[in-house]
C-alpha cells in the first residue's frame, strides 16, 4: 500500500504519463471517495478535458451520476 | 485461472461501476479497467470480487462505506493467496497485479480493507489535505508510512513525515549532501521568516539536527 499526497488529478495526469511512456500498468479499479463543499465529485477530476475524462463513455457515465 | 476484479453493488443510484474493457483514451491506451464512485450518502454497501475467466465470482469482500464514520467497514472475505489478484488474458498485461487506486484517503478504511482482503492487490490512495492524513495515522489506525509527494516540491504531507523519527535515517541518507544542505537552509530561511511560529521553528531544528546525524552516520559508516 502506498500512500501518496497531492492532487489526485494531477496524480493522475501524471499516471497517464507514465502509462504513455509504458512505465507503468493501468490501474484496474479507480474508487473515487472526494467531495468538494458541494458533497460533488470535483470538476477537476471528472468534468471534460480533465484527469478522469478519458472516454467518452466514461464522460457520459459521470454525467448520469452527477445528475 | 483468475480473470479480474469486480465490483457489484445492491444500489447503482449509489455506486457507479464502469465495464471495464472500453476505457480508452484518444491513442487507444487502456488507463483505467473500472471507477467506482462512492456516494455522497451516508453509508453504501457494495462487494468487491474476484471473477474467474467463466466470470464465475471466486472470492468476494463486503464493505460498508461510510464517509461519516469511516471506521464501520464489515470484513466478510478470508484472506486470498497473494497470486490470486492476478491479469490473465485477454487483458495484455498478463500475470501481473491488480491495482486499485483510492482517490481521498478518508479514515483510511478501504485501502486497509483492500490492502488486507486481496493480499496480492497494489493499493495507492491519493489525498489532498495532510490533516486528514494526519488524522487517518494517528486516530484511525491507517498505518503510518512516508507518504510520497504528488509533485516533486516538498509538501506538508513530507514535512509531517520527516517529523518522525523513523523515516529519517533512510531518508537523508539516500540524499545527496549538497541536497541536504539546501533543505537545512530553506528551513531555517523558513524559521527565521516566521519567528512566532514555534512548531515551525522546532521542525526547522529537529529537521537540521536529524540530516546532520544522518549524514554524519553515513560518513562515519
Amino acid at each position: 500500500m502506498q500512500l501518496h499526497q497531492g492532487d489526485a488529478a494531477e496524480y493522475i495526469l501524471k499516471r497517464v504519463s507514465e502509462l504513455h511512456e509504458g512505465h507503468v500498468e493501468p490501474v484496474d479499479l479507480v474508487f473515487v471517495d472526494a467531495f468538494d463543499a458541494n458533497d460533488e465529485v470535483p470538476a477537476s477530476l471528472w468534468s471534460a478535458g480533465k484527469a478522469l475524462d478519458t472516454s467518452p463513455n466514461l464522460r457520459e457515465a459521470f454525467s448520469d451520476f452527477q445528475a | 485461472m483468475v480473470c479480474s476484479l469486480c465490483v457489484r453493488v445492491p444500489d447503482s443510484a449509489c455506486f457507479l461501476s464502469v465495464p471495464s474493457w472500453g476505457l480508452t483514451d484518444s491513442t487507444g491506451t487502456r488507463l483505467f479497467h473500472c471507477i467506482v464512485v462512492c456516494s455522497a450518502a451516508a453509508a453504501v454497501i457494495g462487494v468487491i470480487g474476484i471473477l474467474d475467466n467463466a466470470l464465475q465470482p471466486m472470492a468476494h469482500a463486503t464493505a460498508k462505506f461510510n464517509r461519516s464514520a469511516d471506521s464501520h467497514l464489515q470484513m466478510h472475505a478470508p484472506a486470498m493467496e497473494p497470486q490470486a489478484v492476478t491479469h490473465s488474458d485477454p487483458r495484455p498485461n498478463h500475470g501481473s497485479r491488480c491495482r486499485a487506486l483510492c482517490i481521498g484517503l478518508g479514515g483510511g478504511s478501504l485501502p486497509n480493507f483492500l490492502s488486507h482482503h486481496f493480499p496480492g492487490l497494489l493499493v495507492d490512495a491519493v489525498e489532498l489535505d495532510p490533516l486528514v492524513v494526519t488524522a487517518a495515522t494517528d486516530y484511525m489506525g491507517f498505518p503510518r508510512q512516508r507518504c510520497l509527494p504528488v509533485s516533486p516540491l516538498l509538501t506538508p504531507c513530507m514535512l509531517h513525515a520527516l517529523s518522525d523519527s523513523d523515516v529519517h535515517a533512510e531518508f537523508w541518507s539516500s540524499m545527496p549532501s549538497t541536497a541536504v544542505l539546501y533543505i537545512c537552509l530553506f528551513f531555517i530561511v523558513l524559521a527565521c521568516m516566521h519567528p512566532g511560529k514555534g512548531a515551525r521553528t522546532s521542525l526547522a531544528v529537529k529537521v537540521t539536527w536529524y540530516a546532520a546525524q544522518a549524514k554524519h552516520a553515513t560518513a562515519s559508516g
